[in-house]
């Protein structure tokens, strides 16, 4: 297959699969997606009290009208229901026109609402879901341009198993932080991966590789390897880029303060093993101080807010004054393996509001290519001359801290959140592939059959994944005799 | 002179000086939501430096602690209007429009400070209801000049009482010349008692004694659960166990006045509860107002009989202390002992296991003070009694 056209035919799939989601999907049946539309009509009707409330009757009806209720799993009387507020897990929401706890996701949605003057509660909804669907295409071009520049043999093989991710399409298509959080995470790994200085896959090697290996720096094409004589400014551009993407998440959702986090934890894989580097280092912590800090500055409600969830889970992990801690702190629960169950699960399929998956049996085969892909990444962390060893284990450190830091927010409940991965997306696909890849070695295999068979594999379980969609929205068995 | 390698460090502390003021604003958001829960009062410093900077956030920020944030605002107010004639309100209302005299003024109606000091003053005020900065600044000796000038202004309105009570807690406080040109001109009830003096008061050993003799309890059928610092001699481990609570009977939080901390010195220290004014809600007859000291954790309760003692003084026989420890637990009001030390000895039935907690509350209802020491609470391992009752309460049977 020529280059042209993969790339036609994954750019067809990617919109393809993006309008799908977008209408086949009814609507706000994707997680949270009622109250992060609410949330976004509250900016783009701010003001006007008396559309807010024939928004909220509207709403209502609508949930009624597509049995939100009965999909969600609200028991019977839900057709009774007249206001928002009686909807137990909507209770958060309220029609205010401020608070401090406001998401500047909800804050673009709405004033881009705003501006297009739509009054219709559901165009308004779809117009929103194709907003999303926009930040979708430009995802899948971030990560069409660093496969592509990364990995110019087979970036076409981490595109299809990135496009083929059912739950992501849907998730990225719908009314949800999360599409935000994607694309920043999408941005700050493609500059982190440049900022570690990974060599290219397909760079080549030096001729006489023993003596440039003593004289040239290793990393060529990384300006972060360059001597020490360029200037500082532009030493640090890439870092601040990074804090700044950081400080950007926080201001979207609140689990996007963990950027800041995953900054700290790349500071101190490219310099804390060095100590020579550790004026890097230090450097790097008074950039983030910084721009932290003007951020706090700038956008004081949200920080209080983020601090305020980040000191309530503390004190719940720590046990220290637990009352109206909410959730969170369970730390024995972790060692419950049901839990990366959900998270593999959630991750891959359980549409609607976490409220419908595949036979198990779809997923173990899901769980037995991820088993290898591990092993596989093992055997290359442990073999000391892989390129880019560092970045794999950054990576591998950075789903840990995720996956755990979604445990302690969410307490000892079920956790099918898999979608909180979505921002790791360029480490998670390169690490599935990278390891399947080292098996294929491993097992000394002539072609990349694993990887194909994983793709393969995805595209079935896309396919069974949109069957259950349709049969369970679209497809009601019914007898004709009333009762059966 | 390399002047690459100094430029860097000139270029970096210039960025680190432009920076210095959102540093410090971000320390102080941190630092206001970590103490959020453990130090409100700290909590409250930090609020109101960050309002200083951005006094637009205080409609956020009142969300999660609007009293004290206010408290500080108002106080700090105060001082600015005293010290150099400035009015703080015209700076924060620039930036916030709620932040306004008026605003504050509608919020603090009985504050003689704010209402003199930024006339005029309104027509209805209810002097006797001193709120938290009131009963903060009559403490501060510096702003006695200011405190007794008011004072001129507001006696006509209240009575002997509440100048007896007023007088004694600026004695309690350490503000004694402002104590005695506050009683000058009224008939002052008694003097209250030295708190410093053990008199009357009994050890645990006395109650043990006791308790043998009349119940045929020994040490060894008691298990001690500590409530806290329940001899009050320890001041940082009863800020960290005990705090303050009240409760007016209306929907205006501020119908009542009510104060507690520590009194005395030593081994003699002692908790004392104050209580101002407490006014009626709209539609009631009496005042249902009462405040006072809540142990801060809950207590847990096995099956059993339990054993709560302490040591009580009213300082007149008007005052109508009470202790409460849970719901469906009847609250227990004490005869007031006009001067005097009285032991109470209270046995709790909870063989049932109705109860898994208890979070014990000393407190007063209405005008007056109390002072309270002793507390020994313990679970009665080999019961040598039987009682059908909830609770068996002993004052001054007991003796």
């Amino acid at each position: 297959m020529s280059r042209n056209i993969k790339i036609i035919v994954l750019l067809t799939l990617c919109v393809g699969i993006g309008l799908v989601n977008v209408f086949l999907m009814p609507p706000f049946m994707n997680p949270d997606e009622i109250q992060h539309f609410l949330f976004s009509a509250n900016y783009a009707y701010a003001g006007d009290h008396g559309r807010l409330k024939d928004l909220e009757i509207r709403v209502v009806q609508l949930l009624k009208d597509y049995r939100w209720f009965h999909f969600i799993g609200v028991g019977p009387g839900w057709e009774n229901i007249e206001n928002l507020k009686d909807v137990n897990f909507l209770n958060h929401f309220t029609m205010k026109k401020y608070t401090i706890s406001k998401s500047y996701f909800h804050y673009i949605y709405g004033k881009v609402l705003r501006l297009t003057g739509i009054r219709d509660p559901l165009i308004a909804f779809y117009f929103l879901r194709l907003l999303s669907f926009f930040i979708y295409l430009a995802i899948f071009f971030l990560s069409f341009v660093f496969y592509k520049k990364y990995f110019p043999a087979h970036w076409y093989y981490l595109l299809a198993s990135q496009l083929l991710i059912y739950q992501l399409a849907t998730i990225l298509n719908s009314v949800n932080c999360d599409v935000l959080l994607t694309l920043l995470g999408m941005l700050f790994f493609t500059f982190a991966y440049r900022f570690m200085a990974v060599p290219h896959e397909g760079t080549p090697k030096p001729e006489n590789h023993e003596n440039s290996a003593t004289k040239a720096p290793r990393h060529q094409e990384s300006f972060c390897n360059k001597p020490l004589s360029v200037p500082l400014c532009l030493r640090a551009f890439v870092a601040i880029f990074l804090v700044l993407i950081s400080a950007l998440a926080s201001l979207v959702k609140t689990g996007g303060i963990l950027f800041f986090l995953y900054f700290f934890i790349l500071l101190l894989f490219k310099y804390g093993v060095n100590r020579k580097s550790l004026k890097w280092l230090i450097l790097g912590v008074f950039l983030f101080v910084i721009v932290f800090s003007w951020f706090n500055y700038w956008f004081p409600e949200r920080f209080f807010k983020l601090y305020g969830v980040i000191f309530l889970k503390l004190r719940a992990i720590t046990g220290v004054a637990a009352v109206g801690a909410g959730g969170g702190g369970d730390i024995g629960a972790v060692a419950n393996i049901g839990f990366f169950d959900s998270i593999v699960d959630s991750f891959y399929f359980y549409t609607g509001w976490m409220g419908f998956k595949l036979s198990g049996a779809w997923y173990w085969v899901l769980k037995f290519f991820l088993l290898m892909a591990v092993i596989g990444v093992i055997v290359m962390v442990c073999m000391k001359k892989t390129a880019g060893r560092r970045w794999l284990v950054y990576g591998l450190v950075l789903i840990v801290v995720q996956s755990l830091a979604t445990r302690f927010y969410y307490g000892s409940g079920l956790m099918a959140q898999g979608r909180y991965l979505y921002p790791l997306l360029i480490p998670i696909v390169m690490l599935i592939y990278k390891g399947l890849n080292s098996m294929e070695v491993f097992l000394k295999l002539k072609r990349n059959y694993l990887v194909i068979s994983y793709i393969l594999f995805l595209v079935l379980f896309f396919v069974m994944a949109l069957s259950r969609v349709i049969s369970v929205f679209y497809l009601e068995i019914a007898s004709p005799h009333v009762g059966l | 002179m390399n002047i690459k390698k100094y430029g860097q460090w000139i270029l970096l502390l210039v960025i680190l000086l432009v920076s210095f003021k959102a540093i410090t604003f971000t320390r102080d958001l941190a630092l206001a939501n970590y103490f959020l829960h453990s130090n409100k009062e700290k909590a409250a410093a930090y609020m109101y430096r960050i309002l200083c900077d951005k006094p637009f956030l205080y409609r956020g920020l009142r969300d999660y602690q609007k009293t004290l944030v206010d408290n500080l605002i108002v106080k700090k107010a105060i001082y600015a209007r005293y010290r150099d004639n400035k009015n703080i309100f015209d700076i924060l209302s620039r930036d916030s429009k709620e932040l306004t005299v008026e605003y504050f003024k509608t919020l603090y109606r009985d504050n003689f400070y704010l209402q003199y000091l930024f006339p005029p003053a309104p027509t209805l005020p209810n002097w006797k209801n001193l709120d938290t900065v009131s009963l903060e600044l009559l403490t501060d000796k510096t702003l006695n000049p200011v405190s007794l000038s008011l004072w001129e202004k507001v006696k006509p309105t209240v009575d002997g009482e509440f100048a007896a009570n007023l007088a004694d807690y600026c004695r309690w406080q350490g503000n004694t010349e402002l104590a005695e040109h506050l009683g000058k001109d009224f008939a002052m009830a008694k003097p209250i008692p030295n708190p410093g003096s053990p008199t009357g008061r009994e050890s645990s050993k006395h109650l043990l004694k006791s308790l043998r003799k009349k119940k045929n309890l020994t040490i060894d059928d008691l298990q001690e659960i500590r409530p806290g610092s329940e001899d009050f001699n320890d001041m940082g481990a009863f800020k960290k166990k005990w705090q303050f609570f009240y409760i007016s009977g209306s929907k205006d939080m501020r119908v009542a006045s009510f104060t507690m901390g520590l009194d005395g010195a030593g081994e003699n220290r002692c908790l004392r509860l104050m209580g101002f004014f407490a006014g009626s809600a709209d539609g009631k007859t009496k005042s249902r107002a009462r405040g006072g000291a809540m142990c801060k954790e809950k207590l847990s309760l096995p099956r059993g009989y339990y054993l709560l003692s302490f040591d009580y003084l009213t300082v007149t026989a008007r005052e109508k202390p009470s202790f409460y420890l849970w719901k469906g637990i009847s609250e227990v009001f004490l005869p007031p002992t006009g001067g005097g030390w009285k032991k109470v000895v209270y046995f709790l039935n909870n063989s049932t296991g109705g109860f898994t907690v208890i979070k014990p509350i000393f407190r007063m209802w209405g005008t007056g003070t109390v002072l309270i020491d002793n507390v020994y609470f313990a679970a009665i391992t080999k019961p040598t009694f039987n009682f059908n009752r909830t609770a068996l309460l002993y004052t001054s049977r007991w003796e």
